[in-house]
Parts: structure tokens; C-alpha cells; sequence
């Protein structure tokens, strides 16, 4: 990749003297033409987003801005938000370090989070004018004591948002909500800011950034800021068996790269995904003799800041690193930088990337590959990486449940006004939710306003990162507390006589309490681990919009997914072996969400059989089959053996207790003692309950892989399966996703917007794979009672691509 | 139910409340709180106030305590004005909250408030205050009750003349509470902060230095019951039921549950005033030992408390008078006597303090006794008597006695050689 000269702007008439002077000082005196043009458009009284690379002096952009207002004024104040404390701690100090360079006495730039001991909130609250926080902190620290910030906020007149990509999903949703709050607030202590931001590329910037800061910014992308020419190698471990499709363990490999790297005399930078990929990076490097520093989260800041600063004045060699330090951390420019794994989105690659290269010398990125079927698609054709349009962030800053949680911050902060809007909700929908707070005992009404008068503090009880879910507390024994899981997770993480892990160490629960959020564990040996038996069902509220796509249907609609832990098993950490089985009598959870479902066609599907390529049909059962099927009815006395239902409803079905395509022949199957009388809702959930490997099955491996393809999305983001017979395609066999955030934030309807390139990429990933009957690469790997699962996903994908 | 609250209820899974029909109340709520409180109704610019008035005579006593004049010691004055032991209202830009005495007649305000919470922060009010103040021979407590969030700033209209024309506000726990919040609900209605020139004296730290040894806990009621031997008589009404309380009256118009409140607050005032009192009285008694069966004051616990606040307040004298006081009852005290005998300059009265805590097996006094000895007397013999003396009352953990041991036998070594 070629490096590039800088391009230079002009700082805009009428800068004062001292910051000209200070930024002459630093050495720049001559502005890159994306920040001259940022600063010239806030000038203007707009609001700014900026979309510039790692290391192109985005802040500046804003700092500047500020600077210069709050010389010419000194009342002006300004607030930064950073999505994490290091990068606050980062930003603020050479914030301060300009400030004082233009003379002012007290530059006002202060730090004010978790961090912030109690006895000196008070003097930070006296001596601030640029406020650099966190949204936790504004939203649960800052804007719940406004009168105790009445000056500040009378004169807030720049909002900075730092990092805006991150502000996706729920988060974002919780960001617009958080910052409706504060303008809220601004406009009543009679103050109207500009906001500014920054953020990673994406695919859909001023969207997202119209989403979360609710104005229509001018976008500012062309990067003029001077670039390293780099080097960029995209190589995965080499496979140590072919037909399991098994490769060499990627961290390894990553560290000797690194050290090979660092034997050449380029400081290397590592990024390692998770805290223990870090630990798990450093042990073989530090065995190898390399000097080897580890950056994660959990580090002390005074720690993090002495690596920042190592990096920068070349001290550090190696530094392994989480993607703590993806976000703008300044460390300066760095030899090579290896990325172990891929980080999920192309963005967060390039940030990680743009670390690599100094001016005088070019750069080394080594990007290397897992084994996810995303990974191997990216791998098998690199300039899916180099030529990618950038994902979309997707996120609902109207969401109900949201716009619940920040209405009722927002009256705890001030009372509501007849006329209030929040977002798309005018004032009849906002009374209607002020009429539910009154009904939650939180609120009054009175002569068209809204007062709170609950104990609680609402802010304490919305986390920013979680819509609408009942936490439920860990705790031992004793009653001391151990952790919190969310309510959905804790029904097949914590259920009575689940083994959780807590820090490595394994317990077991001894109570689960659903209606009191909480869950007793005492400490258990670690020869167990229990794997629950999680029952789904998707069902659609109303008709799903279904589309035909090629050989595809595709569905999108509301949906309530009815989920069911029903027992588990324990089984011996060592061998895999089941120990026992347990039936447990959990209440379902039912989650109200979107969801995205596709199949094949009648004729596709038809076709499919024709070619042999489809086994998942559940009634192609032999010539003798109508009469056995009989003689099972009779036996069970045309009732469903499981809930007694007779056939008054709906007709019964016989069922395989083993699959029947696990047998060599239909008269083996078909055995009265492998079948029984089942109704349809008990069949259809005797059917999920058993794995076999199926096309359906393999493609939805792939999806599950596959979704962050063109959005920016994570595992936990999506819930995914392969139905036999799917309500939302009348019955017809279908990959489902769904949402996991209740009434979700849009995922499910872009996936099904980028369904054609989802496909493409699900058949080149089958096609190119070479393992043998699947791998964790391609369709996942083999299944205890399959076979031809790949080669019927293959021919799945290839018809719907 | 409109499509909106369906929709919430089915993303909450199932589990939103219903609305409930409230019946709406059937007179204006104001007047049904100030019927089953047992107040007037005040009208202000922004609506209605329940007011209370409750007079006592001076000579009431609560519990073993009197209600005091009100008068605030000229060290308790000057211990409020340095932020009154640690917790200076929550600060604010520039704004000092506690004003400097100035040793005036000023009126001293007892306050205390009922909440819609405790977690602070704008949306949590007072919807009661109750104010205390002694007026030629009554002691009075005013409530005012808030029937209704709206009516907030005529609320304030009827407070802001109480706080203002104070020269000294009194409460329990008032520096992290009370006044934080009502300098909120003032910066909220944008009035200005009604504590600025104004002394405020939280009775809790000193409660703590005084009593924190023999009670349990420092609250209001431990120290009422325990100290002063007042007992309420009615049932109590628990802390944690005054915010739905006073909920089930703002949505639901039932002000009976409300009653228990007010006199559980009008209480608190009285409480307040008569805690105050026992700290004067402590001060008057003076450093006197009390005569047998005295009581209050004071037991050994209390003394040592008032003695070490003296202190800490640059009261040595008093302090030092206070310790020696006790000295005959207390080997800390005159432990303590001895130390601010040195401090003074007094070493004859020093050793003779010390000794006398000494031989009550007070290792401290024995470690001073043989620095004494070692330095001023050159007794390296004598300090090492006092050092086995230490150890053999169980040692100071803070004092290196081996250290010292070996040093003084070098030095008795030197002086044989
Ligand atoms: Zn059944
Ligand atoms: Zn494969
Ligand atoms: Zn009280």
C-alpha cells in the first residue's frame, strides 16, 4: 500500500494569537486539510463528523475549535466524551498540554469519572470548562446532579463525541437517549452547543452519526494527513490435518511472528483480541527471550500510561496488546503490528493496521487468519479486506425500551412538560409512557407535567450497554456477591445445578431465584461441567414480509422467540463423557424481537431432492410406512405419548426416536420401538432436540459466522438456527436469525438486506473449503450423527448464491 | 391499551404493571393532608402548603435532657464554621457555605427532613421539613408539608424566611443529607442558595467522638434512647416506608399513612434540640469528675471523647484539664494528661500523669517513662526497668522495645566501662 504526502489547509481567520502561537509550537503551525476544513465548517455553525485514519490528528479538529472559543470568551465551556477511561485519560492530557500552551492560567480540563476520588469532585466541579468523561459517567454521575453543574451547563457550547462507531446497537441507542438528556437540560439552563465527532470509516457515517447525535453533520473523510507507505501480509496457520480441516494454533503462531519481527529491529505492536489471548501471547514470547510488555484492560492507569509512553519514545519493543488500544491512544508510529485474528470489522482492522508506519520509514501489518468461516473467506481472497466498502453501524435511537429508560431519567432530572418530545415520540406517545412510569409508582402527574416521585435513582438502574433485561446477582453461600448475569443468559448459565465458571473457578448453583434476580452458588470441584438443554422456538407476531430472492424466500418480521432451558447434563471435563442427565422446570423467556429467515423455493427445494441433496425432509419414510405408521397409532391409542393429547386438534405424527437417516435401511428405521406417537407441537420439539447434520444446519453455521459480513455485529448480537419447518415461511424449512436485544436495533433487517452477498460468500466459503466432511472453516465440524452435511450445504448455498 | 403500551409490555416479556384506575381524590389533597395531619392549608403563589405548628414549654423535658436555649457554644461555633468535622456541604462554584461566625444573637434553626428517597440527586424532594427553634419559654417546631410536587417553589416561599433569617442551622447528618438536598430544590427553582453566610452544625460527627465507644450506632434514635433515656411511645414508623407513604398519598389521596410520619419528624426536631443540650450541658459540667451515681453526665467513654475533640478543635488546656480530670478513673486519660503536660512543658506533671497510668499496667505510659528516664534523667538503668515494665504489660505494637532495650544496654555497658 503506497504511502501518501500530506495535504495542508489554513487555520481560519480571526484564531487567536496565543493558540497559533502554541500550535507553531508544537509544530503545527500549518493545519492538514481535513482538520483546517473541519474547524472552518464548526465556524460556520455546523456539526461535524470526522471519519480521518489512525494517527491523522482528528483531535486537533476539535480541540483547536474549542480553544479558540474559550479564549475569546473564557465562560465557554465544552464536553468530551470518550468511550473509555484510558482514552479519556489519553486525550485529556494533551488537551491540557495545548491549553496551557496558549497561557491560559487554569486550562479547566478536567478528568471526571469513576476514577475521580470522591473529595475531589467538588473542586472539579468548581474548576471545570472542558469536562472529559465517559457516558456512564454523564448519565449516571453528571446529569442526575445538573444543579450542581447549572454553570457549566449554562455555557456548554461544544459536545464532542469521540469514537462514535463504537455507539452501536443498544449502546448507541443509549447515547442518544443519554445526550436528548443533556440538551435537554442544556436548552433550560439556556445553552445551545455544536457537536462534533469522530469515528472509525463505516458504511453509513452520517446515518449513524444523524442516529446517535440526532443533527445532520458535514462529513469530513478525505484524509490528508501524511502516510507510511506498508506492507500488508494476510496469512493464516497451516492446516496439521487436511480432512478435519484442523489448523495450527493461531496465538502460537502469531507470537512467532512476532518474534520474528522483533529480531529484525522493528518495534512490534500485537493485537491479541481478548485479555487472555494477551496472557496467553506473552508466555511463549517472554519464554523466547523477547522483552515483551502486555497492554489490557484491568492494568493500572499509571501503568498503561508508562507502556503508551514506552511505545512512543521506543523502549517497548513488543507490546502485546487488546483492542484497548485500537481506539485513538496517541503511541505514535510503530515498525510492524500483527493482528492475531480477525478483529471482526474491517475498521477496527484498518485502526489496528494504521498503527503501522512511520514517516521516514515504511510499515509492516501482518494480518493473520482463524479458522471461522469469515476468517476463511477473507483469507481465501484478500481484497475482500483491501476493497471492502466499510460495514454499517446499526442502531435504534428511538427504541421503546430506550426512550423508556431516558424518560424516566429525564424526570427524575426535571419535570416533564406537557409539550415534551423524545425522538420520533411527540407528546401524545410521551404521555402515554409518563401514564406507565405513574403506573410503576415512579411518577405523578400533575396540572400536565410529570414529576418523579419515586425513591429509586433511575439512572443507577439503566446500564448503557443492556435494554430491558433483569439482571440476575451471583452470590455464595454466605450472601456475599460474585458476579451478575443478564436474565435471559442466567435461565442456561446459572440453572440449579449448573456449573459456572466464576474467574476460572468452577461453582456450582444451588438456587435460582428468576422473580428476585438472584442465584446461590457455592465453590465445586472441577472434574464437571453441565451443558443445558436449550429448547428455541421462533414464532412470528403477524405475518412476516416474505420476498421471493432468487431460488430464496426471505422472510423479515416481528417475532417472539420462546426459549426454554429443559435439563442438562453433567459431563467430565476430561472425557466429554456424560455423567447423568437432569430434567429441569424453568419458565420459557420470551424475547419480543426481529428476525431475518430464508429457504429455499418449492422448485429449489424440489430440485435439491431430486439431486439427492436434501435429507432433511421428515417424511420420506419407505413403501411400508403407511401401514407401521398405523399400527404405532394404534398402539398408543392415537394419543401423543409425550402430553397425552388425542387427535382432536391436529393430526398425530409418528416420530423416529433415532433419526431415521441414521439408519442403513427404511425397515431397520421403521422398527415399532424407534417410533412413537407424538402430537405436532411435542414432534416439532422432539425434532430440535436432535442434532443431525443437515444442509439447513451447515448453512446456518455459516450466517452465524457470515453476519458481520457488511454490518458491524458480534456473536452475542444474533441468535441463529435451522428450522425443518419454520413458521415464518409457512412451514417450509428455513435458517433463522433473530435479534437478542428485545425488538432489536435493525441487524435482522440489514442482514436481509445484504442476503445475496451473504449467500455468495456462505458458497465460496463450502466450496473453496478442503476439508473433507466439514470443518469449524466451513459448515462446522462433523456431527455425532452425520453425514453429507457439507456436501448438502454446498448445494444449498449454491443454489441460493 | 394503546398500541405503545402494548408494545412495551410485550418487550418487557411480559412483565409491565397495568395502569391502575386511581380514584381520583374526592377534595383537593391539601385539605385532606392538613385534616389528617392536623395543620392549616397556606396558600402560596404556586399553590397550597400544609403547615404545623407544635409549641412545647422549656421546662418539657425529652427524656433525661432538657431542650436547651438554643445557644451555641462558642466552640461548637467556631468547630461549625470550619465545616463542622469533616463534611462541609457538598461544594459549590465559589459559593462558601459556611460563613464565619459572627458571634451574633442570631437564631439557631433545628431542621430535619422526610424524603421521596435517599438516593439524592434533582429528583429526590423533601416533601416535609420540620423546623425547630426556642421562642421565649416554648421550644417550637413548624412542619411544612408538600401535598404535591407542583406546589414545590410556595413550599420554598414559606421555608426560604426559616433558613434565612437562621444564623445557625442544627441538624443529624445534615453535611451529606439535608442540606445538599435543599440546596438542590433551591438551585432548582433557581433561587439562591439559603446556606451562604449561614453556620451549620451536624450533631452526627460529634455524636460519633462522644458515644461512638459505648453504642452500637451513632443514629438519632440510638443516641436518644441511650444517652438522653427518651423513648417514643407511639409505634415508629420504619425509615424505608416514608418514600411509598408518601406516594400512596400523592397518587392515592390516603394521608392517614402520613401521620406517623409527621410525628416521627416533629420528633426528630425535639430530638435534635435536646442532643444539642446534652452537648452544652457536657461543656458545663466541665472537667469535674461526677459525683457517684451522677447521671448525665458522664461516663469515662464520653469524657475521653469531649477531651480528644477539645483537642482536636486546638482546646489544649481545656483538653489537657479534662484528661487530668479523669486521670484517677482512667489510665487513658492520664495517659493522655501526661502527654499534653509535656506538650505544655510541664514534665514533672508529665511523669507524674504517666506514673500514674503506669502503674495502672498502661504500657504507652511505661514506653514515655522510659524515654524520660533515658533522656532527661540519663537513668539508663531506671528506662530499662520501665521497658520490661512495657513488655510486661504487653507491650506497644508501635514502639520497637527490643530496639530500645538494646540500645539502652550499650548505653549502660558505655556508662560502666
Ligand atoms: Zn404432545
Ligand atoms: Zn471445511
Ligand atoms: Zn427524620
Amino acid at each position: 500500500m503506497p504511502g501518501r504526502d500530506a495535504a495542508y489547509g489554513a487555520y481560519p481567520d480571526g484564531v487567536p494569537a496565543a493558540l497559533r502561537t502554541a500550535l507553531e509550537r508544537q509544530g503545527r503551525g500549518r493545519p492538514y486539510r481535513h482538520q483546517a476544513r473541519a474547524w472552518a465548517a464548526l465556524d460556520a455553525g455546523r456539526d461535524v463528523l470526522l471519519t480521518t485514519g489512525t494517527a491523522s490528528g482528528k483531535s486537533l479538529a476539535y480541540q483547536g475549535p474549542i480553544l479558540a472559543s474559550q479564549l475569546r470568551d473564557p465562560a465557554t465551556t465544552a464536553l468530551a466524551l470518550f468511550p473509555t477511561k484510558a482514552l479519556a485519560a489519553s486525550q485529556a492530557e494533551a488537551f491540557q498540554a495545548l491549553a496551557e500552551a496558549t497561557g491560559v492560567a487554569a486550562s479547566g480540563v478536567v478528568r471526571y469519572d469513576g476514577d475521580t476520588p470522591a473529595h475531589r469532585r467538588a473542586a472539579a466541579r468548581a474548576a471545570v470548562r472542558t469536562l472529559v468523561t465517559n457516558p456512564d459517567m454523564l448519565h449516571a454521575g453528571v446529569l442526575p446532579h445538573h444543579t450542581l453543574w447549572r454553570h457549566w451547563l449554562a455555557h456548554l457550547a461544544w459536545i464532542v463525541v469521540d469514537e462514535v462507531h463504537v455507539y452501536r446497537g443498544v449502546f448507541g441507542g443509549h447515547l442518544a437517549g443519554v445526550l436528548r438528556r443533556l440538551l435537554r437540560l442544556a436548552h433550560a439552563y439556556g445553552a445551545d452547543p455544536r457537536i462534533v465527532a469522530t469515528s472509525a470509516t463505516l458504511g453509513n457515517p452520517t446515518e449513524h452519526a444523524r442516529r446517535v447525535l440526532g443533527r445532520d453533520v458535514v462529513h469530513v473523510a478525505e484524509d490528508a494527513a501524511p502516510k507510511a507507505a506498508r506492507e500488508v501480509w494476510v496469512a493464516r496457520p497451516p492446516l496439521v490435518d487436511a480432512a478435519l480441516g484442523i489448523r495450527r494454533p493461531l496465538l502460537a503462531d502469531a507470537a512467532r511472528v512476532a518474534e520474528r519481527l522483533a529480531a529484525e529491529g522493528r518495534q512490534t505492536l500485537v493485537f491479541a483480541g481478548s485479555r487472555q489471548g494477551v496472557e496467553e501471547m506473552v508466555v511463549p514470547l517472554r519464554a523466547a527471550g523477547v522483552d515483551v510488555r502486555a497492554y489490557r484492560s484491568g492494568l493500572l492507569p499509571g501503568e498503561r500510561r508508562a507502556i503508551e509512553g514506552a511505545l512512543r519514545d521506543g523502549a517497548a519493543r513488543v507490546v502485546v496488546a487488546t483492542n484497548a488500544l485500537e481506539l485513538g491512544i496517541d503511541v505514535g508510529g510503530i515498525d510492524a503490528v500483527v493482528v492475531a485474528g480477525y478483529p471482526g470489522a474491517t475498521s477496527a482492522l484498518w485502526q489496528q493496521l494504521g498503527r503501522a508506519g512511520r514517516r521516514d520509514r515504511p510499515g509492516v501489518g501482518v494480518v493473520l487468519l482463524g479458522t471461522s468461516p469469515l476468517d476463511a473467506y477473507l483469507a481465501r481472497d484478500p481484497d475482500r479486506l483491501f476493497a471492502a466498502p466499510p460495514e454499517r453501524a446499526l442502531t435504534d435511537p428511538d427504541h421503546l425500551l430506550l426512550a423508556l429508560d431516558h424518560l424516566r431519567c429525564a424526570t427524575f432530572e426535571r419535570p416533564l412538560e406537557p409539550d415534551e418530545r423524545y425522538g420520533r415520540y411527540g407528546p401524545e406517545d410521551v404521555a402515554v409512557l409518563a401514564g406507565q412510569m405513574e403506573a410503576d409508582g415512579d411518577a405523578h402527574r400533575a396540572e400536565g407535567r410529570t414529576y418523579w416521585i419515586g425513591s429509586a435513582y433511575p439512572a443507577a438502574t439503566v446500564s448503557l450497554r443492556s435494554a430491558g433485561r433483569a439482571d440476575v446477582h451471583l452470590e455464595d453461600v454466605a450472601g456475599r456477591p460474585v458476579g451478575v448475569v443478564d436474565g435471559p443468559s442466567a435461565r442456561w448459565m446459572v440453572h440449579p445445578g449448573a456449573v459456572y465458571l466464576h474467574d476460572g473457578a468452577p461453582h456450582e448453583v444451588v438456587e435460582l431465584d428468576l422473580a428476585g434476580g438472584r442465584a446461590v452458588l457455592r465453590e465445586a470441584g472441577d472434574e464437571v461441567v453441565t451443558r443445558a438443554r436449550r429448547e428455541r422456538e421462533v414464532t412470528p407476531v403477524g405475518p412476516p414480509l416474505v420476498r421471493a430472492r432468487g431460488a430464496a424466500r426471505v422472510a423479515t418480521g416481528e417475532v417472539d422467540v420462546r426459549e426454554t432451558v429443559t435439563g442438562y447434563r453433567r459431563v467430565r471435563r476430561a472425557t466429554f463423557e456424560t455423567l447423568s442427565r437432569h430434567d429441569l422446570d424453568l419458565p420459557p423467556y420470551v424475547l419480543r424481537t426481529r428476525a431475518y429467515a430464508f429457504g429455499p423455493d418449492e422448485a429449489t427445494l424440489a430440485r435439491l431432492r431430486a439431486q439427492g441433496a436434501w435429507t432433511a425432509d421428515p417424511n420420506d419414510y419407505g413403501p411400508g410406512w403407511p401401514a407401521v405408521r398405523r399400527e404405532v397409532l394404534a398402539r398408543d391409542a392415537h394419543r401423543c405419548t409425550a402430553c397425552g393429547a388425542d387427535g382432536a386438534g391436529a393430526a398425530l405424527h409418528v416420530h423416529h426416536l433415532t433419526p431415521f437417516r441414521a439408519f442403513a435401511s427404511a425397515r431397520e428405521a421403521n422398527r415399532p420401538e424407534n417410533l412413537v406417537t407424538l402430537c405436532p407441537a411435542c414432534h416439532a420439539r422432539a425434532e430440535r432436540a436432535v442434532r443431525v447434520r443437515s444442509g439447513l444446519a451447515g448453512l446456518a453455521y455459516l450466517l452465524r459466522s457470515l453476519a458481520p459480513l457488511r454490518i458491524l455485529a458480534d456473536a452475542r448480537d444474533l441468535g441463529v438456527l435451522a428450522e425443518p419447518a419454520s413458521p415464518m415461511l409457512d412451514g417450509a424449512p428455513a435458517v433463522v436469525a433473530y435479534e437478542t436485544v428485545p425488538g432489536g436495533v435493525g441487524l435482522a433487517d440489514a442482514l436481509a438486506e445484504d442476503h445475496e452477498a451473504l449467500m455468495a460468500a456462505a458458497y465460496a466459503v463450502v466450496r473453496d473449503c478442503g476439508c473433507e466432511d466439514g470443518c469449524p472453516a466451513c459448515v462446522g465440524p462433523p456431527g455425532e450423527a452425520g453425514h453429507a452435511g457439507k456436501a448438502e450445504a454446498r448445494a444449498l448455498a449454491e443454489a441460493l448464491s | 391499551m394503546s398500541d405503545l403500551l402494548e408494545r412495551l409490555r410485550a418487550l418487557r416479556g411480559g412483565d409491565a404493571p397495568e395502569v391502575p384506575a386511581s380514584p381520583p381524590p374526592d377534595a383537593p389533597p391539601a385539605e385532606v393532608a392538613a385534616a389528617a395531619l392536623g395543620g392549616e392549608v397556606v396558600e402560596g403563589a404556586s399553590g397550597p402548603v400544609v403547615r404545623r405548628r407544635v409549641r412545647r414549654p422549656l421546662g418539657e423535658r425529652y427524656g433525661d435532657a432538657t431542650l436547651g436555649d438554643g445557644r451555641l457554644h462558642p466552640w461548637l461555633r467556631r468547630w461549625a464554621s470550619r465545616g463542622g468535622g469533616g463534611t462541609p456541604p457538598a461544594g459549590d462554584e465559589g459559593s462558601g457555605a459556611t460563613a464565619a461566625s459572627r458571634g451574633g444573637a442570631g437564631r439557631t434553626v433545628y431542621f430535619d427532613t422526610e424524603t421521596t428517597g435517599l438516593a439524592g440527586g434533582v429528583g429526590t424532594r423533601a416533601f416535609l421539613i420540620g423546623l425547630g427553634w426556642h421562642e421565649g419559654d416554648a421550644f417550637v417546631v413548624e412542619q411544612l408539608f408538600l401535598p404535591g410536587p407542583a406546589h414545590e417553589p410556595a413550599w420554598l416561599d414559606l421555608l426560604a424566611p426559616h433558613l434565612e433569617g437562621a444564623e445557625a442551622w442544627v441538624s443529624y447528618n445534615g453535611g451529606s443529607f439535608d442540606v445538599p438536598l435543599v440546596r438542590t430544590r433551591f438551585a432548582v427553582h433557581g433561587r439562591s442558595d439559603p446556606s451562604v453566610g449561614r453556620l451549620h452544625l451536624d450533631l452526627l460527627p460529634l455524636a460519633r467522638r462522644w458515644w461512638r465507644a459505648s453504642l452500637a450506632a451513632c443514629t438519632l434514635g440510638t443516641v436518644e434512647r441511650e444517652v438522653l433515656g427518651a423513648v417514643r411511645t407511639d409505634a415508629d414508623v420504619p425509615g424505608a416506608e416514608v418514600p411509598a407513604r408518601y406516594r400512596r398519598f400523592v397518587q392515592g389521596g390516603d394521608a392517614v399513612g402520613l401521620r406517623g410520619v409527621m410525628t416521627h419528624n416533629e420528633l426528630d426536631v425535639v430530638a435534635l434540640a435536646a442532643v444539642h443540650a446534652r452537648l452544652e450541658a457536657s461543656f458545663a459540667a466541665g472537667p469535674s469528675a461526677p459525683a457517684a451515681g451522677e447521671r448525665p453526665p458522664f461516663d469515662v467513654a464520653e469524657a475521653l471523647g469531649v477531651a480528644r475533640w477539645l483537642e482536636a478543635i486546638g482546646e489544649r488546656e481545656e483538653a489537657r484539664a479534662h484528661y487530668a480530670a479523669w486521670a484517677e478513673a482512667s489510665p487513658e486519660a492520664a495517659f493522655d494528661a501526661g502527654r499534653l503536660a509535656r506538650r505544655a512543658g510541664d514534665r514533672a506533671a508529665a511523669v507524674a500523669a504517666w506514673t500514674r497510668a503506669a502503674e495502672a499496667g498502661h504500657a504507652p505510659a511505661w514506653v514515655e517513662l522510659a524515654k524520660v528516664r533515658e533522656h532527661a534523667e540519663r537513668d539508663p538503668e531506671g528506662a530499662l526497668a520501665a521497658v520490661a515494665a512495657a513488655r510486661a504489660a504487653g507491650g506497644d505494637p508501635r514502639d520497637d522495645l527490643d530496639r530500645r532495650e538494646a540500645r539502652l544496654r550499650a548505653k549502660r555497658a558505655r556508662g560502666r566501662s
